[in-house]
């Protein structure tokens, strides 16, 4: 297959599966919106009224760490199970399999774009003044960008061949949401459990978004080059195990 | 380009599966061992053997969807395509668009299935229901709609595993002769079937498969006929 086709069919087929996902359900994409806002006031119920915490910063703080965890962890849901969802279809027809992977990350990009931009006006109706910093966003955007496409093409490769990896990675998620300061600032928390806790890139994009979105700073350069090294040598791996795999998942049998 | 062409040749092809016994206990499932056959340009080469000897197998690892663990198929230049109806279509879409879908996902480019679209509408006769999503189709519309889409890819050679004839009466007639008029013309055909006189009628050659190896492989009518005999 020309490399022509390939990229024409997983612009195509990201978009016949957001069609077929908005029509599925009642409220369709909106669940994008709304899954965010009930986690919102789940965690505003415990921080500001049970704890007393938080204080008025805590929404758009909360919101811009929630809103780019959804980006990332349904992408990493969705590549990770990529190949077996597609399974059918691989068994047809000769497909090269990184597709899957990205065709899913492809399909929750373009849900996050208009929760982004709702994001971005939310933050300038609560008083956060649109700042020079923001120019850095597109930036930003890219290295997470590249961080799930590596990470979802690295668990698309190993979870056919371990069907248990799928369950450890859901729970994996809920552990990484806890832990990548969604919800709290790492940069508040004692050394040197700080410097591990940015060791997780996830942990790092989130506090650059902060910065740059709401602090106004420019993006730590330093970190942003760790995690484009980290995605390069995790996308490497995964593409590696693809394309050894190709044509050998059609073989695996459970 | 002469008549002796080869296209595809087979050679000393084994493939097997692994097959989960119980924790971390595996055993492997070898439905084929050693085949050997050469496909030349124009022919149709039927493929013969009772249930499960690995006719789907090696049809797939000619198609390129799986790779085998032992010998090798060498392609000298053939775009090669198992037939499939109806690959990867989606219920919630509708009829143009899975035809889309599909044949991007059989290869071609999107201005490529994109010029063949009113053929393909024509061929299924689902009129005003092509712009609806496929839940809304019976099960022979959808047939007819997997079946128009598939005859849009030209591939060099085509395998074909058991489809001759979907949809209701009439359909099934037209899909039935569409076929056999595609696989009498100059198009390389492999046809895997059990089904004796359609194979007599359309193939060339047969090979045929048993636990694992060719058992026999020439003329059609006189391997049939052996076939027959020793079942």
């Amino acid at each position: 297959m020309p490399f022509r086709n390939i990229i024409e069919l997983i612009l195509y087929k990201s978009y016949t599966d957001i069609k077929a996902d908005a029509t599925r359900s009642y409220l369709g994409l909106a669940w994008w919106i709304i899954e965010p806002l009930l986690y919102l006031c789940g965690f505003y119920i415990l921080f500001v009224l049970i704890l007393q915490r938080g204080g008025p910063d805590f929404v758009p703080f909360f919101l811009c760490g929630v809103v780019v965890w959804k980006w990332f962890a349904s992408s990493i849901q969705g590549g990770s199970q990529a190949i077996s969802i597609y399974q059918g279809l691989s068994q047809q027809v000769y497909v090269p399999k990184y597709v899957f992977p990205i065709i899913m990350v492809m399909g929750s990009t373009i849900r996050f774009i208009p929760v982004y931009i709702l994001l971005t006006l939310f933050l300038l109706f609560s008083g956060i003044p649109a700042q020079s910093s923001w120019i850095a966003i597109p930036l930003v955007v890219f290295i997470q960008f590249c961080l799930i496409i590596a990470l979802a093409l690295l668990t698309g490769a190993i979870t056919p061949l371990v069907p248990d990896l799928k369950v450890a990675i859901d729970n994996g998620m809920q552990i990484l949401f806890f832990i990548s300061g969604v919800f709290f600032n790492i940069n508040e928390v004692h050394e040197p459990l700080k410097t591990y806790l940015f060791l997780n890139p996830m942990a790092g994009i989130i506090d650059e978004y902060r910065n740059v979105m709401i602090r106004g700073l420019w993006p730590n350069m330093a970190r942003m080059g760790y995690i484009l090294l980290f995605s390069i040598a995790a996308g490497s791996l995964g593409l590696a195990i693809l394309r050894f795999m190709d044509r050998r998942y059609g073989k695996v049998r459970f | 380009m002469t008549a002796d062409e080869i296209i595809i040749s087979v050679e000393n092809v084994s493939i097997s599966y692994a097959i989960k016994k119980g924790f971390l206990k595996w055993s492997k499932f070898t439905p084929l061992k050693s085949i050997s056959f050469d496909l030349h340009r124009g022919e149709t080469v039927g493929i013969i053997g009772c249930n499960g000897a690995g006719k789907s197998t090696l049809l797939r690892a000619i198609a390129g969807i799986i790779e085998p663990n032992g010998g090798v198929i060498r392609n000298f230049g053939a775009r090669v395509s198992l037939l499939s109806l109806g690959v990867g279509f989606m219920t919630n879409l509708s009829g143009r668009e899975n035809a889309i879908l599909s044949g991007m996902l059989l290869g071609l480019s999107r201005k490529e299935i994109t010029s063949r679209i009113e053929a393909i509408m024509e061929f299924a006769e689902l009129g005003d229901f092509f712009d609806q999503p496929l839940r809304t189709y019976s099960t022979g519309m959808r047939a007819r709609l997997g079946f128009a889409t598939a005859m849009q890819v030209n591939p060099d050679v085509l395998l074909v595993d058991e489809v001759l004839g979907v949809g209701d009466e009439k359909f099934r007639a037209k899909s039935s002769s569409e076929m056999k008029k595609l696989i009498k013309s100059d198009k390389t055909v492999i046809l895997a079937s059990h089904i004796i006189s359609t194979m007599k009628d359309l193939c060339d050659r047969v090979v045929w498969i048993e636990d694992g190896v060719v058992r026999h492989v020439g003329e059609a009518n006189a391997t049939l006929d052996l076939y027959v005999q020793k079942k």
